[in-house]
Parts: structure tokens; C-alpha cells; sequence
């Protein structure tokens, strides 16, 4: 992987090992087994839509739709079985609507141009909006049991199914950012996209896929959540969104673009997922849950900000 | 560039006349005074708070922090009203402090240590909501006093009071943004940070400034929230920064910065709250709200990029026609 010997990486990854270091010495039954494969299978959810909202945020974009997308992939996985009996079918049929949802953002943004930050919060609200027309606002619980396998199965005796489909998932992205000509373009589009231009490289064609990639990545995610728990609701995948960028950020994908990895969101998901988890443990209250998390992402910024604090308050005292 | 500008509002207002229009064809309910007075008394909250949004947005930042913010100051404005001989100076006081407190904070962290705004309001967020709830253990505020609640609804020589702090913070920004240096270094920031700072501005305090009249407005606008529901619930206000957002952008603003105007963002309100109005007085499920305003909020912005670059296209045949009558010496 490349970017892994890049300070910020440096700096999460220790303070993620001291964060697990003080969750086992504050709560006993932190370091065990089990309860470190619930931890990963609490991360895979918004693990795999950071995925997509990583490789969006490279090229200098952003995706605030991701969740409305995976609350109408749940919506359309219900109603497609249920009309078709099929489950195969209905999946194919989610994962093609993230996709499609993914296109209508990346043709917006990059055919016509449109910031992504527009475009995507107003189609946040759109294919929310769609979601809620299908379901007329109402949560559809009537699946079969084999659906519930991906969300609440386990693969050779404990390991979730979800924390083997996130694993799998991180490393093929991590492949295609780091080993393939088309992330290579990723990078040189979020560096320079006029440069990347001069090069060669079709901008419009790279940012297109970019946002249909995170649409399947917020598809998958849809699918999981719903599956876990055993409902399909418009409103499933909202509170991930600004939770996924968060980890995003927190794992060194600079929101301006041009470099990112996703070893480092694969640390800024666990930090999340440890903490959320950690604190359940000791007994602390999911409100101050609420507050840590987002003392923890400021925290890391001001750290590896340091430099540029210290510039500025020296030229503040004089 | 502000006949551009003229240009997009009139545009939008076209679009509120002509979504009035059809609205008030469909459902005779709709063009009725006390109708349209209960759409602007509706939508003060989010008018009041996007007059903040606007200068925000024009120096090319962003607060998604704002909904939590209004929750903040909302219960501590409830817990000062229900402190035996408190008065409207009491409420207002603290509702500004705990916004300008809290809209500094994001300030100080987006100008001192250089994070992006929209990742430090990402993290403030979370802290103002999470700290809030932590304080409240989750209980609301309730059993309001008269005084508080009636100011809702009391009206100064016949005009509500929810609507003249309306204006009188329509009046202040507009004074700012249009008549001041700081007004002017807040659009020079949006348009080119690397020029505002090297003509002199402090673009650090222009950037502390902001966020500070964002979360001050907020205040004001906790105020009246907390009067016009009678009790205030710690969840306030949540993902009600995205309603803002909304509003500001439909209006106009560009999110990368260097312009936008008030009268636009004020246009948003308007458009945001008539669909809202009309799609209860239409009796259409209201789940076909969200895809009337996204569909609207996707328009408006490809609309805005695909007239933007005709007329710099039109702009740069100008430019070529020119040099070529000046001797064809490029």
C-alpha cells in the first residue's frame, strides 16, 4: 500500500494502538476475541460506504448521498422480492440502483460540471425522496431468513460475514487505487485536474466512475445494514454519512483531494468502531459517545496541524 | 458580476412566482393572506440562520454544525426563561453568547489550525450535540413561562415580532455585507484567499468573523424556536443545517466561494417553505416533498453551470473579436 510511511498514517495508527491500550486496561472484556469480531462487524457497515466516499474525496470531491442511496438500495432490494420472489434478483437490482444512483451523480459533476458538493446534496434529498414515494414512508420487514445471512452470519464458527465482505472489499480498492492505471488517474485528477488533463488523462471518464464506484460501495452497505436488521427504511444509511467522512478525514484523505489511502480510512473506521464499542463497555452514555467521537476527529487534526498552529501563534504574540 | 448576480435572483424569483402560480391554480387556500403569513412566520428560523449562511458561504466556507448549534443555544435560552425574573434582555443575552461562544470555536479551529471548515463543523457537530445531550441527560425543556411563549405571537404595532427581528437581521447583514470594509473583505476572501491576504485583509478574522455572526444568528434564532414550540427538545434542530444549506444554495450562492447574495438566500426560504405549504395544501403525501426539493436543488445548480459557461464562452468570442479589430496581434 502506498502512503502508509506518510506522518499523518504514523500518527493515527499510534493513537489508535493507545486507544486500545486504555479501552483493555478500562474495560477487561475489551480483549477478547469475541468481542473484537463485534467490533469489526460494527465497523463494516459505514467501513464499506467510506470506502466509496474515500476514493470521491481523492479526486477533491465529496458524496453526501451515500446514505440516502443505501436507504433506497434497502427499499428496492424489499420491494423487488417481494414482488419477485426472487432474492438474487433483488440484490442484482439494489446493487444496479446504487450504481445508476452513482451515474446520475458523476454525470452531473462530471459531464456538466457541477460542484459535488451541490449535486450531491440535492440529490441526497432526491433519492431520499424516492426511497420514501416507493416505501410511502413505511419500513418493510417482510424478507426471508437467508437474507439475514450477510448481516447476522458468521463464517467458520465466529467471524461475522460482513467483516469478511468489508476486508474484502478494503483490499480491492486498495488494489485499484494503488496497483491500477485508473488509480493512478484518482490521484492525478484530486492533484491537478488541469494537469491531469495535459497528460491525458479523461477527467470526465475517471470522475464518473468515481461516483458510480461509491454508489455500489453505498448499495453494498444498504444491503448489510438492512440485512442486520432484518428491515428495509428510506432512512437506514443517513446517520453514516457525516460518520464515513469523519473516518475519512480522520484517516488522512486530505478533503481537498490528491492523497488519501484506504489503509489509513481502514484506521479511521476502527477508531470510530473502538471507541463506540469501548465506551459501550465501561459504561459510558452513547451521548458522550457523541461528543468523543468528534473530540477524537478534531483532536487528530489539531495534532497533525501542529505546525501550522505553532506558525500561527507565535505570529498571534508578536 | 452583480448584474450576473441580479440575473440568478431574478431567475429564482421566476421560479417562486411560477411554483406560486401553480400552487395557488391547484388549491384556492394557498393565495390567501393569512396563508402566505404563516408561510413567512413558518420559515423565519431558516430565513434568520441563512442570512449567516450566506456570508459563510461567500468566503468559500461551509457550517454543518449550525443545527446542533441551534439546539445548544435553545436549551440554555430555555433553562435562563425559567429563572424567576428573567426577561427578554435575559434570553436574548444568552442566546447570542452560547452562539457566538460556539460559532467562534468553529472559527478559531477553521482560521488558527487550518482545517477545512466543513471537517472541523463535522466534528463540532457531533461535540454540541453530544455535549448537550450529555448536560440534559436527553430531557427536554418544558413549562415555558407565559412571557417567553406569548413572544411568538405578540405583535408591535401590528407586525409579529418573529418578523422585525427578521428584518432587523436582514438590515444588519445587508449593512455589512454592502456597506463595510469587513463586507468587502468577506467577498474578496471567497473570490481569491491568496489576493484578499496579500492586499491586507486578515483573512483569519474575516474567517473568525463569519462563523461568529453565524452562530450569533443561530442564537436569535433559538429564541424564537423555543417560543414558537413551547418546549424545547435536545434533538433541536438536527440535520436542519442541511435545510440551510439548501435554501442559501438555491438562492444562488456558490459554494466555492466569492458570491452569493442575501436577497437570493432569502428567495431560497421562500421557495423551500411555498413548496412546503403547498404540498400540505395539495394534500400530496408529504413523501414527495424530498424529491421536489432535490429535483429543485439539482436544477438550480445545473441551470446556474451550464448559463455560467455560455456566457463566459460569449465573454471570450468578445475578447477574441476584440483583439482581432485591434490588429490581429495576439
Amino acid at each position: 500500500m502506498i502512503g502508509v510511511k506518510r506522518s499523518h498514517e504514523w500518527i493515527l495508527l499510534l493513537f489508535f494502538i493507545g486507544l486500545i491500550i486504555i479501552m483493555s486496561l478500562l474495560a477487561p472484556s475489551f480483549l477478547t476475541v469475541n468481542n473484537l469480531l463485534s467490533v469489526t462487524q460494527q465497523m463494516s457497515e459505514f467501513g464499506i460506504l467510506a470506502l466509496g466516499v474515500t476514493v470521491v474525496i481523492i479526486t477533491s470531491g465529496i458524496d453526501l448521498s451515500v446514505g440516502s442511496i443505501a436507504g433506497l438500495t434497502t427499499i428496492v432490494i424489499a420491494m423487488t422480492y417481494g414482488w419477485s420472489g426472487s432474492l438474487v434478483a433483488a440484490i442484482l437490482l439494489g446493487i444496479l440502483t446504487g450504481a445508476l444512483c452513482g451515474a446520475f451523480n458523476g454525470v452531473l459533476i462530471a459531464k456538466i460540471g457541477v460542484p459535488p458538493i451541490l449535486v450531491t446534496l440535492g440529490t441526497m434529498t432526491f433519492f431520499n425522496g424516492i426511497a420514501l414515494v416507493l416505501s410511502k414512508g413505511n419500513a418493510i420487514s417482510d424478507l426471508p431468513e437467508e437474507f439475514y445471512f450477510v448481516g447476522q452470519g458468521y463464517l467458520f464458527g465466529n467471524i461475522p460475514v460482513q467483516t469478511v465482505i468489508f476486508l474484502v472489499l478494503a483490499i480491492l480498492t486498495s488494489l485499484l487505487l494503488s496497483r491500477t492505471p485508473w488509480g493512478r488517474r484518482v490521484y492525478a485528477v484530486g492533484n491537478n485536474s488541469v494537469a491531469a488533463v495535459f497528460s491525458g488523462v479523461r477527467v470526465d471518464k475517471v470522475l464518473l466512475y468515481v461516483y458510480i464506484f461509491a454508489g455500489i460501495m453505498a448499495a453494498v452497505s444498504g444491503w448489510i445494514i438492512s440485512s442486520r436488521v432484518s428491515t428495509a427504511r428510506a432512512d437506514l444509511g443517513a446517520v453514516y454519512v457525516m460518520q464515513s467522512i469523519a473516518a475519512t478525514v480522520l484517516g488522512g484523505t486530505n478533503i481537498a483531494g490528491g492523497s488519501g489511502t484506504i489503509f489509513g480510512t481502514v484506521i479511521g473506521v476502527s477508531v470510530f468502531a473502538v471507541l463506540a464499542n469501548g465506551l459501550n463497555l465501561i459504561g459510558v452514555s452513547p451521548f458522550a459517545q457523541n461528543l468523543l467521537m468528534g473530540l477524537a476527529l478534531i483532536l487528530v487534526l489539531l495534532i497533525n496541524n501542529m505546525s501550522i498552529i505553532k506558525r500561527k501563534f507565535t505570529i498571534f504574540i508578536r | 458580476m452583480s448584474y450576473l448576480l441580479k440575473k440568478r435572483e431574478f431567475a429564482m424569483f421566476m421560479m417562486l412566482m411560477v411554483i406560486s402560480f401553480c400552487i395557488s391554480l391547484i388549491t384556492p387556500a394557498f393565495l390567501t393572506p393569512s396563508n402566505l403569513l404563516s408561510i413567512v412566520m413558518n420559515n423565519i428560523i431558516l430565513a434568520i440562520m441563512a442570512m449567516g449562511m450566506t456570508l459563510v458561504i461567500v468566503t468559500s466556507g461551509i457550517d454543518v454544525s449550525v443545527g446542533s448549534q441551534l439546539g445548544f443555544a435553545a436549551i440554555f435560552v430555555g433553562l435562563a426563561a425559567l429563572i424567576p425574573g428573567s426577561n427578554i434582555v435575559t434570553v436574548l443575552t444568552v442566546g447570542i453568547i452560547c452562539g457566538i461562544v460556539l460559532g467562534l470555536l468553529n472559527g478559531i479551529l477553521i482560521a488558527g489550525a487550518e482545517i477545512p471548515a466543513i471537517v472541523v463543523s463535522l466534528g463540532t457537530m457531533n461535540i454540541f450535540r453530544g455535549s448537550l445531550l450529555l448536560y440534559t441527560n436527553g430531557k427536554w425543556v418544558t413549562s415555558l413561562p407565559a412571557w417567553y411563549t406569548s413572544l411568538y405571537n405578540t405583535t408591535v404595532m401590528g407586525i409579529p415580532i418573529p418578523i422585525i427581528i427578521l428584518l432587523l437581521v436582514i438590515g444588519a447583514t445587508y449593512f455589512i455585507a454592502q456597506y463595510t470594509r469587513l463586507g468587502r473583505s468577506i467577498y474578496a476572501l471567497g473570490g481569491n484567499p491568496a489576493i484578499a491576504s496579500r492586499v491586507g485583509i486578515n483573512t483569519g478574522m474575516v474567517t473568525m468573523f463569519v462563523f461568529a455572526y453565524m452562530g450569533a444568528l443561530t442564537g436569535i434564532a433559538s429564541i424564537l424556536y423555543g417560543a414558537q414550540l413551547a418546549t424545547i427538545d435536545p434533538n433541536a434542530g438536527t440535520s436542519f443545517e442541511l435545510m440551510v444549506i439548501s435554501a442559501v444554495v438555491i438562492g444562488g450562492a456558490n459554494v466555492l466561494g466569492g458570491s452569493g447574495s442575501l436577497l437570493g438566500s432569502l428567495i431560497g426560504v421562500l421557495i423551500l417553505g411555498v413548496l412546503q405549504n403547498g404540498i400540505i395544501l395539495m394534500r400530496i403525501e408529504p413523501y414527495w416533498q424530498n424529491v421536489v426539493v432535490g429535483l429543485i436543488l439539482i436544477t438550480a445548480v445545473t441551470l446556474d453551470v451550464v448559463n455560467n459557461r455560455k456566457k463566459e464562452e460569449r465573454k471570450k468570442v468578445i475578447y477574441v473579436a476584440e483583439e482581432v479589430k485591434a490588429g490581429g496581434s495576439m
